[in-house]
């Protein structure tokens, strides 16, 4: 037994299996393993990684990065002769968690949700929610979690229509909680504005 | 299969980055001990998202250790909401998931304290007996255990050798802003029952003190109202929560 979990064995048996590069979100993995931004060239000056989570956690201008399927994975950056221990480690502090959904959908287990069951269940604050339409929220979702925000594959419901879904490796099967804060924020204005009409 | 995992389930945040640093840096440093087989960490408001955590871990036996400072909305719905957890013990696909205590309600945290409040004052600085000891919690009228919890842990501390220890919340009175009124010793040392430096210590409460901005931190002692005060980062930041999450994940809740 490797003692690794299912999803970076699954993944890794799938890597081998393609012809290089392969590439994983924002990220062009390389035999060897070798690892770039996939909008950088071999031959730019490129620069080791000397921490994965800091280049997952901050943009360009050195702030704070909440979504790291965000399309803004910094550039400027190489890593090379990594084994396979320590490219399950790179690619999961980059998409936290996304090895696992995407191996989890492909082994049939991915449990899709329907935007009305996260709706019924927000408690607190986030109830608000419950005053916004379908359309609503097809609308927020399809600015939101367009490619040009979030490349994530978005498999989540609104009644009988999906938002946009994207192309990216990463399934998103339940909406964040940065989409949520989103449409609580839409919820919230309107309530305000209703209140000063 | 694998057979044991340990998950750190926190808060995290949209707009901090610190927010969610002490649980991934224990995460990390109990990963590298090597004695479960995974170790994660996942967060309310990042990724990889507490709902995700069935997909992550591969593991016969899950135990799921929340880190708040109290138990509450947090620990009490929202995380097992979001793992489906049915209480302390739930059992689904030949999994068996434990869900623990809160880490900032284990009786250690008092012990935790009085060592950051000590280093804060440091070996040559003014003497324990004459110092006030300040143990800020959130607080929230919404929950009395957020309150309680800190209570509990003055009550122990009390007999920790300062000359007095009170407590006071951000949300509920005595508030940060009373602690004056609330000790008479001209030393006070203030310790934040919270899990990170995010916005509640590094900026909220700093403000509400009137502490003197030093470098990246606060002045040790920030000298305000003729009271000097010295403030400590977040308790969650001490490598000391790591026995304490050691401790709950072994079932030791005392």
């Amino acid at each position: 037994m490797s003692g690794r979990p299912c999803w970076a064995e699954g993944f890794l048996s799938w890597l081998a299996e393609q012809p290089p590069p392969v590439t994983w979100m924002q990220v062009r993995i390389d035999a060897g393993w070798r690892l770039r931004h996939v909008d950088d060239a071999a031959d730019e000056h490129l620069a080791p990684v000397e921490d994965w989570e800091i280049l997952a956690r901050t943009d360009a201008a050195g702030a704070y990065r909440p979504l790291p399927t965000a399309p803004d994975l910094r550039r400027g950056w190489e890593a090379g002769n990594l084994d396979d221990d320590a490219l399950i480690e790179a690619l999961e502090a980059l998409y936290p968690g996304g090895l696992a959904l995407w191996h989890a959908e492909r082994a049939g287990r991915l449990a899709v949700v329907d935007w009305h069951e996260v709706q019924r269940r927000q408690t607190g604050w986030q109830g608000l929610v419950k005053r916004l339409t379908d359309d609503d929220v097809r609308a927020a979702a399809a600015g939101f979690c367009a490619d040009e925000r979030c490349l994530r594959r978005v498999l989540w419901r609104v009644g009988e229509e999906a938002p946009p879904r994207g192309g990216g490796a990463v399934p998103c099967a339940v909406p964040c909680s940065l989409f949520l804060a989103h449409v609580q924020a839409i919820a919230a204005a309107r309530r305000d504005a209703g209140r000063a009409a | 299969m694998l057979a044991r995992a340990l998950v750190l389930a926190a808060h995290g945040s949209h707009h901090n980055a610190h927010s969610s640093l002490p649980a991934r840096r224990h995460a990390a440093a109990i990963r590298a001990a090597g004695s479960f087989d995974q170790v994660l960490a996942v967060f309310w408001k990042e990724f990889p998202a507490l709902g995700d955590t069935a997909y992550l871990v591969d593991c016969a036996d899950v135990t799921i250790v929340p880190f708040f400072m109290a138990e509450g909305y947090f620990s009490q719905r929202v995380v097992p909401r979001e793992l489906g957890l049915d209480g302390p013990l739930t059992e689904r696909d030949g999994v068996v998931y434990r869900y623990t205590a809160a880490v900032g309600a284990h009786p250690r945290l008092a012990d935790v304290i009085a060592r950051r409040a000590r280093a804060a004052l440091g070996e040559d600085g003014p003497p324990l007996a004459e110092s006030a000891l300040v143990v800020v919690g959130h607080g929230t009228v919404q929950n009395p255990r957020s309150k309680e919890t800190v209570l509990e842990h003055v009550a122990t501390l009390r007999g920790a050798g300062f000359a007095e220890v009170a407590a006071a919340f951000l949300e509920e009175p005595p508030f940060v802003a009373d602690i004056p009124r609330l000790v008479a010793a001209e030393t006070v040392v203030i310790v934040p029952l919270f899990v990170a430096d995010g916005r509640h210590s590094a900026e909220d409460m700093p403000r509400d003190l009137g502490l003197t901005r030093a470098g990246d931190g606060w002045a040790r002692p920030s000298l305000v109202g003729g009271r000097r005060l010295y403030y400590t980062s977040a308790v969650g930041n001490d490598p000391a929560m790591i026995d304490v999450i050691l401790a709950l994940a072994a079932g030791d809740e005392r």
